[in-house]
């Protein structure tokens, strides 16, 4: 963002802070799409996502004056999406963290990922990683899409930088294998 | 970048695939109409009520003669009687630290931001806590956070049972000033009478030293 963007983006949030009704369905509207999927590769129901996304702009309206302007708004935002992802998360029941034992079976699949060619369409690309399980979704998600480095991805989720250096090797094999299997079976 | 980071980065927007609906703005909207709604309610009055105790906290700094002089960490020795602060939970209750006498308790500064803080919390407090809570312990957990959604996110999601409160002021809290606050965590044991018999305590000594406590109870 350039800086007269930024500037329009704070005029338009001390605005939200008086409580201008106008003002919020603008701020809603410019990041509503972006932290309903963020939250949907989270939690993966699409319910679920829904009230993630309420809640935390909800959160966020009347958490707008603790917003001090160090991260970008987006980085705000995206973080109080997050938590309140994760907590939904935990509370369906979703594990973030996936047991050992099945991280196993991911690990043997493929070992080329360097070299393989990606013949996938991005649907089939957005399919196969909502068809991971969580952890590896959610790690997968917040490095190559939300832009978080392993360092961050540790902290959001409270586990070590090593566990998410291997969820996350694990997941973009698993990845692969379900992308090439896709191609097998011809789905779309 | 590798092959797979690279088509991620190429197609980003194609991963926001799910559209949002009219019916998530009007949800939104319904619950902002409420001028009590529930999911205000908590923040709303845990902000005010950190405020409230804000200003009464400076309130005492600034007409009390007896602290007045002795705003430095003067009165944290060992053997001294922990000053009694009274802060706010995240329902907005003030919690006196004089209202848990009788109970050994851990006075805890922390902050949801420190990595270190919730290692301890989660690692050592907890099994801790369970332990020796009926036996009469109590941790008394003042956050140095700013943030609201922060502070209470970290409770929920590190699932921390004990008596959690804070000002919401951050590093410009009366707080930090008041108690020398240099690191974090920083803890004080205090005994039923409210005096400090401890300060710092290595988080591994804390059981041997909790044993050793409760050997007769």
């Amino acid at each position: 963002m350039d800086k007269t963007a930024i500037d329009l983006e704070q005029q338009l949030i001390a605005r939200c802070i008086k409580g201008e009704r106008a003002a919020q369905f603008e701020l809603y509207t410019k990041y509503a799409r972006r932290m309903l999927n963020v939250a949907h590769r989270i939690v993966r129901h699409e319910e679920d996502a829904r009230d993630v996304l309420q809640e935390a702009f909800l959160k966020a309206f009347s958490n707008l004056k603790t917003y001090r302007h160090q991260a970008s708004f987006q980085a705000w935002l995206k973080r109080i999406v997050i938590n309140t992802a994760i907590n939904q998360a935990k509370k369906k029941g979703l594990t973030i963290v996936d047991k050992p034992e099945l991280l196993d079976r991911a690990h043997a699949e493929q070992r080329s990922e360097q070299r393989a060619q990606i013949k996938a369409s991005v649907k089939q690309a957005h399919q196969a990683l909502m068809q991971l399980p969580d952890g590896y979704r959610t790690i997968l998600s917040l490095y190559l899409l939300e832009g978080y480095d392993h360092q961050e991805i540790a902290e959001i989720l409270n586990i070590s930088v090593s566990t998410s250096l291997s969820q996350y090797s694990r997941g973009k094999k698993k990845w692969l294998a379900l992308i090439k299997k896709m191609n097998e079976y011809g789905q779309d | 970048m590798d092959k797979i980071e690279q088509f991620f980065h190429d197609h980003r927007e194609g991963f926001d695939a799910l559209p949002p609906k009219d019916s998530d703005w009007a949800a939104i909207q319904h619950k902002l109409d409420q001028p009590r709604g529930i999911v205000r309610r908590p923040y709303f009055y845990g902000i005010a009520a950190a405020l409230l105790a804000l200003v009464i906290i400076a309130g005492i700094f600034i007409f009390n003669p007896q602290t007045e002089q002795a705003q430095d960490v003067v009165g944290l020795e060992i053997n001294n009687i922990f000053p009694d602060i009274a802060l706010r939970n995240p329902d907005g209750q003030r919690i006196p630290i004089s209202s848990m006498k009788g109970k050994v308790v851990l006075v805890e500064f922390w902050a949801s931001y420190s990595m270190v803080c919730t290692e301890r919390n989660c690692f050592y407090f907890k099994p801790l806590y369970k332990e020796f809570k009926d036996k009469g312990f109590e941790i008394y957990a003042i956050s140095v956070d700013s943030s609201a959604v922060n502070w209470m996110d970290a409770i929920e999601r590190d699932q921390l049972e004990w008596v959690q409160v804070a000002d919401l002021s951050g590093q410009d809290s009366p707080l930090v000033q008041r108690f020398a606050i240099d690191q974090l965590p920083m803890t004080f044991l205090l005994d039923e009478e409210g005096r400090i018999i401890d300060k710092n305590v290595d988080a591994s000594k804390l059981k041997s030293k909790l044993d050793q406590l409760f050997a007769y109870n």
